[in-house]
């Protein structure tokens, strides 16, 4: 089960109205290679996982992605504080507003909604972990791009960190594909 | 915070260099271009101690990642255990000077509901 821990994984300030940023930033949170995607996906596989030592690290890593999800919804909260309908309408963020208000939904960077097509469920751990693999590599070139077309410390700084986070996954999720590959070899001999 | 000096935690940087870079783990780690990871700040006791709550936080995930895959590296339990004490010790001191982190922490009066809520600017 969970309990809520009342602080950020990294101290997010963002003290600069960027609604274009937010724009960007949104696909974090609901696009294809999004945090929320993330964490349904390990979530999901843990399931299946070969032994007590996969179960561990994707339950580990599928509630730190919750976490992510929550740096990136602040940072779209932060950057689009005080908004007027005018300067919404300036980035095209009125679509968003007709439908939802001020309240944020989880899609892509074009609008489209989240959704699970296309996600990595195979019940196979090798398919899988290739699967998170590269899920991590995907969210990592979107930071690099969210880096990319940042301006502002405050927002590239909780960027940096996050991008370093699908490092250090992608590399736990290799470790745990080499071993499940030579412990399925070794049973097969 | 520990001193990495024996074999196995020499793979990981300290809380405070580790949480700046966002990454303890030092073979993962990979800078991007020339954007330098700095140091949050905080303008208050109560800030700072979060900040230290925050860096204890990521410690323990990262050797956690790690030791669920290796779980007899005695060193790294070590470190596991070092990091996760001071994580307790200063959500008890939090708890005692300005509120609960968690809803599971006993408090004399219900202050949950008290902000800040973490997606607030300071």
């Amino acid at each position: 089960m969970f309990n809520y821990k009342k602080y950020l994984a990294y101290p997010i300030n963002i003290k600069k109205k960027d609604l274009t940023m937010a724009k960007y930033i949104i696909t974090q949170y609901g696009g294809p290679y999004g945090e929320l995607g993330a964490a349904i996906r390990y979530f999901n596989q843990r399931y299946t996982m070969l032994d007590e030592k996969g179960k561990a690290l994707l339950t580990d890593i599928a509630v730190e992605e919750f976490g992510h999800v929550e740096m990136i919804c602040t940072m779209v909260y932060q950057l689009t504080k005080g908004a007027t309908l005018k300067e919404l309408k300036e980035v095209g963020l009125d679509v968003n507003y007709a439908q939802n208000g001020f309240e944020m939904t989880p899609s892509d960077v074009f609008g489209n909604a989240f959704n699970v097509i296309g996600m990595g469920f195979t019940g196979d751990v090798l398919a899988d972990l290739s699967e998170d693999m590269a899920a991590e590599e995907k969210a990592r070139a979107t930071y690099e791009h969210l880096i990319d077309l940042a301006t502002d410390e405050d927002v590239i700084q909780p960027l940096l960190f996050l991008r370093q986070r699908e490092l250090v996954h992608f590399a736990k999720f290799k470790q745990l594909y080499d071993y499940y590959k030579k412990l399925i070899e070794d049973n097969k001999k | 915070m520990m001193k990495n000096d024996s074999s196995s935690i020499s793979k990981f940087y300290d809380a405070n260099e580790g949480f700046k870079k966002g990454n303890l783990d030092k073979t993962s780690y990979r800078p991007y271009k020339n954007y330098q990871e700095k140091e949050p700040t905080f303008i208050n006791p109560k800030e700072a101690l979060l900040l230290f709550i925050q860096k204890c936080d990521l410690a323990i995930t990262d050797l956690t990642l790690y030791l669920d895959i290796v779980d007899n590296d005695e060193s790294v339990i070590k470190m596991y255990n070092f990091y996760k004490e001071e994580y307790d010790k200063a959500k008890e001191k939090y708890l005692k000077e300005y509120g609960p982190l968690t809803s599971c922490q006993i408090t004399p009066r219900f202050t949950w509901n008290d902000k800040p809520f973490p997606w607030e600017n300071k």
